[in-house]
């Protein structure tokens, strides 16, 4: 950015004191909890306190703040910290202390866990199937390659099925938008550029221009369950977020189990490896108990906003066993429908046969999924393609 | 030009538009820094509000730009006026007219129709003007990459006619309901916002503002009933621009205060969701009512209700 600065003489008379300094400093912080400063913007934010009287608290911290901050979110991480930076109390402090203690020790504990998960062999779920606690008891291993389970794939196997994936998934990243293009074949006729040629010939219209929709990629929306009912499923459906995410580049994936966390970031940054152990480290509670409504109610107030209605589909991937209110998901899930193109509700029990959405958290999401379809196994997978593929879900 | 902070906080309310003092700092800092203001918020606070506001008190001509989805630069910028051109050309035709002076003449601002963006950088007058760009949010992403140019050089490039810059900047405002996340690079250019649902105190006195005859009664009832209904979780929760609607219904239909059933006749003030209705039909107005009418937990003060 261009940085426009006359008065540099005068800025530098009342920055003489140490303010500069602890803006510098102050930024910085606020760039390690991820907002997005530049430079520009700090000079700007410094160029403001010529402007405002910044010994008046208040004005100084709205002035920072219309500078550094660019969204909601980041406001609450910039009050916070301003808080902390500028105050006279170290509440803060103390308080952050603790919360990282706590998550170092959750930090541990998971990777672990998914590191199990990771490994192909995963003997707990194994065992509990043969105990006939699971309802993944009903898989029959004579069933072909397509409605194999996941957690049944060999380790070497997994690039089998991650190029599976992105065939399965490059398939399907279209969607028409209202933008248009030009077009040989297209329907409509292009007046705009019809007459901008004719200009060209004198104004005799020797061809007709056409244009044609363009094609948008499709906006996705994962929302996954990785609590302990999951877990022999865990481990594909991670590669499968990735493979989605690399086709996707408009997709957001979420996991939960009590809590909802954002993970799309890590699987835009990292390769596979690096993902999981990212993952790992910021999902603060895998493999607990399931709160489907909750999630789904922070999810609808944090990023529901963020969706124009009926521009995603929302795959919500779930065993459905849900320790929350029904009422509750009863009522995010009307409020996710309302925002939705479709919601496809992927369950690693639906293949099983005889399977009976009977649970009471499947029970009461019933009536609101458009496609429900078995989550562990690449015919599953295939049927949910045919969904996002399907004419009736364009445009 | 405003000194302070204060003046232009004096000025916005001398407008009718009651403000706090965080939403003058960032206006001022604006007009100081020259920089863009992105303003987000729910529905109805009054976002666009402010660009209107600003003009007038900057007594200048806002020049307003609305965002929809497929919005480009021939429909926000300029566009060639081609029936125009190609008329004059088949008039020049039958004219004989020489071929290098109408070649000038169909490229000359005569044939160009000037779109927002080009009008709020090509304005002759002496002040700056304020340019509003509304809804920043419901544009797709290749407007927004096309506004990030404009709006960093304020300066346009026609190739038939040359490069137009910008007399004074103007004052641009950008809102966003946040329908979608807009870019970071358009975000960093600008000075950030975010305007929520007012306090009771504020809102009271927005209404007193805008609708000067209410009664004292019904204004305290009407703020406080809006109030309560925010804390719910109904899909839209009603704006300012809701509130405001709503009193002058109500005072259109003689009310003088707030009772069930004239909360149930205009009810469609309010909500403008079937669910929404449907909710607070379930859970009773009566509800919302009876708290207000027994004891006032937000303010303290009595009400009297009817």
């Amino acid at each position: 950015m261009r940085v426009i600065n006359p008065e540099v003489s005068s800025m530098q008379a009342f920055l003489r004191g140490k303010i500069l300094s602890h803006l510098i400093l102050f930024a910085r912080r606020l760039k390690e909890r991820g907002l997005k400063i530049t430079p520009g913007r700090v000079i700007d934010a410094a160029r403001c306190l010529e402007f405002v009287d910044w010994s008046v608290r208040k004005d100084f911290a709205e002035a920072l703040k219309a500078n550094l901050v660019s969204s909601r979110e980041e406001q609450a991480v910039f009050e916070d910290l301003f808080e902390q930076f500028w105050g006279r109390e170290q509440k803060g402090k103390a308080k952050r202390m603790v919360s990282s203690e706590k998550g170092e020790e959750g930090r541990e504990i998971s990777a672990e866990k998914l590191l199990s998960i990771c490994r192909a062999e995963e003997p707990p779920a194994d065992k509990e199937g043969d105990n006939g606690e699971k309802a993944n008891t009903g898989y029959s291993p004579e069933e072909v390659l397509a409605a194999k389970d996941f957690s049944q794939f060999p380790p070497e196997d997994t690039a089998l099925l991650e190029r599976e994936f992105i065939r399965l998934l490059s398939q399907l990243a279209e969607k028409e938008s209202r933008r248009r293009t030009p077009a040989s074949k297209g329907r409509e006729m292009d007046f705009r550029r019809t007459l901008s040629r004719a200009v060209h010939h004198g104004g005799e219209i020797l061809d007709l221009v056409r244009r044609r929709r363009k094609i948008k990629p499709l906006k996705v929306v994962v929302i996954c369950d990785v609590s302990g009912s999951m877990d022999s499923s865990t481990r594909f459906i991670l590669q499968f977020f990735f493979g989605l995410q690399r086709v996707f580049r408009k997709s957001e994936t979420f996991v939960f189990s009590t809590r909802l966390t954002r993970i799309t970031d890590i699987l835009k940054r990292n390769r596979w490896a690096g993902a999981l152990a990212a993952v790992s480290q910021r999902v603060p509670d895998w493999s607990g108990g399931t709160k489907i409504g909750q999630c789904l109610q922070l999810f609808n107030e944090r990023f529901g906003p963020s969706l124009a209605a009926g521009s995603a589909f929302i795959i919500l991937i779930s065993d459905g066993w849900d320790l929350g209110s029904p009422e509750l998901l009863d009522a995010e899930m009307k409020k996710l429908k309302r925002k939705s193109r479709r919601i496809i509700w992927m369950n690693p029990l639906a293949g099983t046969p005889g399977y009976q959405p009977l649970s009471r958290g499947m029970r009461t999401a019933w009536p609101y999924i458009d496609y429900f379809l078995p989550a562990n196994t690449l015919k599953g997978l295939r049927a949910m393609g045919e969904v996002l593929e399907a004419k009736g879900a364009r445009g | 030009m405003f000194a302070n902070v204060e003046e232009i906080q004096r000025a916005m309310e001398g407008a009718k538009y009651i403000t706090d003092r965080s939403t003058a700092t960032v206006l001022y800092l604006g007009l100081k820094l020259q920089k863009p203001t992105l303003v987000e918020g729910e529905a109805g606070v009054g976002k666009t509000e402010i660009a209107k506001v600003l003009a007038e008190i900057l007594q200048t001509r806002l020049i307003r730009l609305q965002c929809y989805e497929g919005l480009d630069a021939g429909t926000s910028l300029y566009e060639w006026n081609y029936p125009k051109q190609i008329l004059w050309m088949k008039k020049a035709e039958v004219c004989e007219a020489p071929q290098e002076a109408v070649g000038k003449e169909i490229f000359s601002s005569e044939f160009l129709i000037r779109r927002p963006l080009l009008d709020a950088i090509q304005n002759d007058s002496s002040k700056p003007v304020v340019l509003l760009i509304d809804e920043i949010d419901r544009s797709d992403e290749e407007f927004e990459a096309f506004l990030l140019e404009v709006l960093s050089d304020f300066q346009i490039t026609i190739p038939e006619i040359g490069t137009l810059h910008a007399k004074h900047r103007p004052h641009v405002v950008l809102t966003s309901n946040r329908t979608r996340e807009l870019h970071d690079a358009l975000r960093r250019r600008c000075l950030y916002h975010w305007i929520d649902y007012p306090s009771l105190e504020k809102e009271k006195r927005i209404v007193l503002a805008k609708v000067p005859g209410v009664e004292e009664t019904l204004l305290s009832q009407v703020c406080l009933f809006m109030q309560r209904v925010r804390q719910k979780d109904f899909f839209k929760r009603p704006g300012v621009a809701e509130t405001l609607d709503w009193v002058q219904a109500l005072m259109a239909m003689g009310r003088k205060e707030l009772d069930a059933a004239a909360v149930h006749e205009t009810l469609g003030c309010i909500f403008k969701h079937y669910e929404d209705l449907k909710m607070i039909e379930e859970s009773g107005v009566e509800n919302l009512l009876g708290l207000i009418s027994r004891r006032d937990d937000l303010t303290g003060a009595r009400i009297t209700c009817a």
